[in-house]
């Protein structure tokens, strides 16, 4: 072999050599870099390859009554989803379904074409459409377990309850109040799967468990709201009213026992109601109070010592105030009324007469300290507060219309604790309907304690007002609200309704109340009763308070509350 | 003497050494062949029980699954009788019944007894109080 073909040959040799070289540094330098620097980039994707993580939807907490019936539940519902890259046909498979599941089959086919390995198709269906859907046996089609919130009583104590929406969140009521204690701490469950997107059982596995919701107890007694929300429709079907509410309290304790709402609506088929159905207007909505709120002025003039109950006027049947003429609900002559008739017999002139002497300062001191214009701080959503104008803000006519509940706002919660303080010798409650949060164990988190009340009146006063008030259901203006057997007290009440405008009153639009306790020696229920545009009669005595009687007749039996000693 | 005995016995140190050497091998030839042969008796029986180990577990796997989706069936099932017990309680429906199928009619007046230790007999009252002790709703 020759010099140069030796030279040639050992040139190829370190050519061939240093191309090998270069190719093992180029492959090392790359196995460095996806296995030292970029090795937590590649490990995340590898592992978002590999493994899933399912979320584990916890279950919501249950609703009870205070004796244990369910209000509020979960059963198990069928989701229906869909894989598009697995569907083969996507015009017949959304012709198909959109006949069962009632579905635009526009909007499904959009769906069963979308670039994406899920789609919901229809959430939470009952059982036998979801068999109808499974007996196709659609390639790409899929279903899921789920947790449906269940309402067994459908319309009872719907306002109040709430409902929650198809991801189980709280939407309304006591559902979105509570919220944070039903809803529980989702948990999850990572997976390793096969290419085809299946679980391997023996694969990668780690678990998250989830925390189920809290169950709650109310202080709402089926029963009660039962016989309220009959008693309620009755009412509203009998004078073809617009709207009503009605509230059982225990006026010791403030535990609210049923709250009745019209118009009402199913829970289970929520979606179906109008919006305007859902709110609570006992507790949301304010309307002008009317008579009740003579009980305040009255208490406040006892209170303060200016008049006795057997403190004699003589009063026409109308006074001017300023430029107003204040007339009687009912002409009359030129009469002698004692301070306990100018309540019993609901007088009009007579409450403007002892707001007069009570002056604007004193009134709105007492109707703040009895709670209005301000929240009760019931544990409900939107809560209103109500207005009473403050002292600076009244006209010359404004003494001529406060004293009766005109130019003042109050919700029927409001009403009814402020004279829970009379039933309660004196003492101002707060209502509440959570009584207490249990764990899935049965453990108590926690537990509502009535508070100690704040002093509000003398016992002496209250003592007065309490005799007054049941001399008004004796032979007042609220006769009809007699429960035989039991001392009952309770003022009515009727007032017009104001013009949306705020220019003046609707005519003949009223408002008829009543609100009450009993039994006077040791109260144990306090009832408001409120009817929203009443047709042919209009007077809370002959409209509302028929139904306060029934639903204490039945409260108080409901409740063992013996009868009264005379 | 015996010492003496044992001296004339006692092998000279070069054919100790062989001797040794001899044995060293022979044992280091059956270990080695041991080895092999352990070592291809161990691996399939290992592989054989890793894979019976395997099909076990899975099969656990799968049974725990299918007991747990027997307890998520048992529960959703327990559920909805809870449901539906609550459903027949419903006091709307029980009026109703009563109402309507079986002729009831609400009761026009309550009549209340007034029960003093006056008028009942101390036994009575004893049975009374007894009674209204174990009552439950």
């Amino acid at each position: 072999m020759s010099a140069k073909s030796r030279k040639r040959g050992n040139a190829r040799f370190f050519f061939i050599f240093f191309t090998f070289l270069l190719g093992f540094l180029a492959i090392i330098i790359r196995l460095i870099n996806v296995q030292a620097v970029e090795a937590k980039r590649y490990e995340s994707l590898a592992k978002k390859q590999r493994l899933k993580s399912i979320e584990i939807a916890p279950k919501r907490g249950n609703i009870y009554d205070c004796r244990g019936n369910i209000l509020a539940t979960n059963i198990d519902a069928t989701t229906v989803y869909a894989n598009p890259y697995l569907v083969r046909d996507p015009e017949n498979t959304a012709s198909q379904l959109s006949s069962i599941l009632m579905l635009d089959e526009k909007t499904l086919l959009e769906k069963l074409k979308k670039d994406s390995g899920f789609v919901y198709i229809a959430r939470k269906v009952d059982e036998s459409t979801a068999e109808r859907v499974k007996a196709l046996k659609i390639e790409g089609i899929g279903f899921l377990r789920e947790s449906k919130r269940c309402y067994p009583y459908d319309e009872l104590a719907a306002h109040t309850i709430g409902f929650a929406g198809v991801d189980n969140e709280g939407l309304t009521g006591l559902e979105i109040f509570y919220d944070d204690v039903l809803r529980g701490i989702p948990g999850h469950l990572i997976v390793e799967k096969d290419p085809m997107g299946r679980s391997i059982s023996t694969g990668v596995s780690n678990l998250l468990p989830s925390i189920d919701g809290k169950n709650i107890d109310l202080t709402i007694d089926r029963d009660l709201q039962f016989k309220a929300e009959v008693e309620l429709n009755r009412c509203i079907e009998k004078f073809e009213a617009k709207a009503g509410n009605v509230i059982v309290m225990r006026p010791n304790t403030g535990e609210i026992l049923a709250i009745a709402n019209y118009p009402h609506f199913n829970l289970n088929e929520y979606s179906k109601a109008d919006f305007a159905c859902f709110r609570n207007r006992a507790i949301t909505d304010s309307f002008e109070p009317g008579s009740t709120i003579k009980m305040v002025i009255g208490a406040a003039a006892l209170e303060e010592g200016i008049f006795q109950p057997k403190d004699v006027f003589r009063l026409p049947d109308e006074i001017k105030i300023a430029d107003r003429i204040i007339t009687e609900s009912h002409k009359r002559p030129t009469e002698n009324f004692t301070f306990t008739d100018i309540i019993t017999q609901s007088s009009n002139v007579g409450a403007v007469v002892v707001g007069q002497k009570l002056k604007k300062e004193r009134i709105c001191n007492y109707l703040s300290v009895f709670g209005f214009g301000q929240k009760t701080g019931v544990d409900f959503p939107g809560e209103a507060q109500g207005y009473i104008p403050s002292p600076e803000k009244w006209s010359g006519s404004t003494i001529g219309n406060i004293p009766f509940g005109q130019g003042m706002s109050a919700t029927s919660l409001q009403v009814l604790q402020s004279f829970s303080i009379i039933a309660n010798d004196g003492l101002l409650v707060k209502p509440y309907l959570l009584s207490r949060v249990v764990d899935l164990n049965g453990k108590i988190i926690k537990q509502t304690k009535p508070k100690q009340g704040e002093k509000i009146l003398s016992l002496k006063t209250a003592e007065q007002m309490k005799q007054i008030l049941e001399k008004a259901t004796i032979e007042g203006t609220g006769k009809n609200a007699q429960v035989q057997g039991y001392r009952v007290a309770g003022k009515t009440g009727t007032s017009q309704k104001p013009r949306k405008d705020g220019k003046g009153y609707e005519k003949g639009k009223y408002v008829a109340s009543f609100v009450g306790f009993a039994p006077v020696g040791n109260p144990q229920l306090a009832i408001i009763v409120v009817i929203d545009e009443p047709k042919g009669s209009i007077y809370g005595g002959s409209v509302a308070a028929p139904v306060f009687k029934n639903l204490a007749e039945f409260g108080l039996r409901h409740l063992k509350i013996p009868p009264s000693e005379n | 003497m015996q010492t003496a005995r044992k001296l004339t016995h006692e092998p000279n140190k070069k054919q100790v050494k062989n001797r040794l050497r001899l044995i060293t091998n022979k044992q280091k030839r059956s270990i080695s062949v041991g080895i092999i042969i352990v070592i291809v008796a161990a691996l399939p029986a290992t592989v054989m029980l890793n894979s019976v180990q395997r099909t076990l577990v899975t099969q656990n796997a799968i049974e725990i699954e299918n007991l747990r989706e027997i307890l998520q069936e048992e529960q959703a099932y327990n559920q909805k009788l809870m449901v539906k017990v609550a459903r027949l309680k419903s006091p709307e429906r029980i009026q109703e019944i009563a109402l309507g199928k079986l002729g009831m009619v609400a009761p026009a007046k309550v009549n209340y007894i007034k029960v003093t230790n006056e008028n009942i007999s101390q036994d009575k009252l004893a049975m009374s109080k007894k009674y209204f002790e174990n009552y439950k709703d």
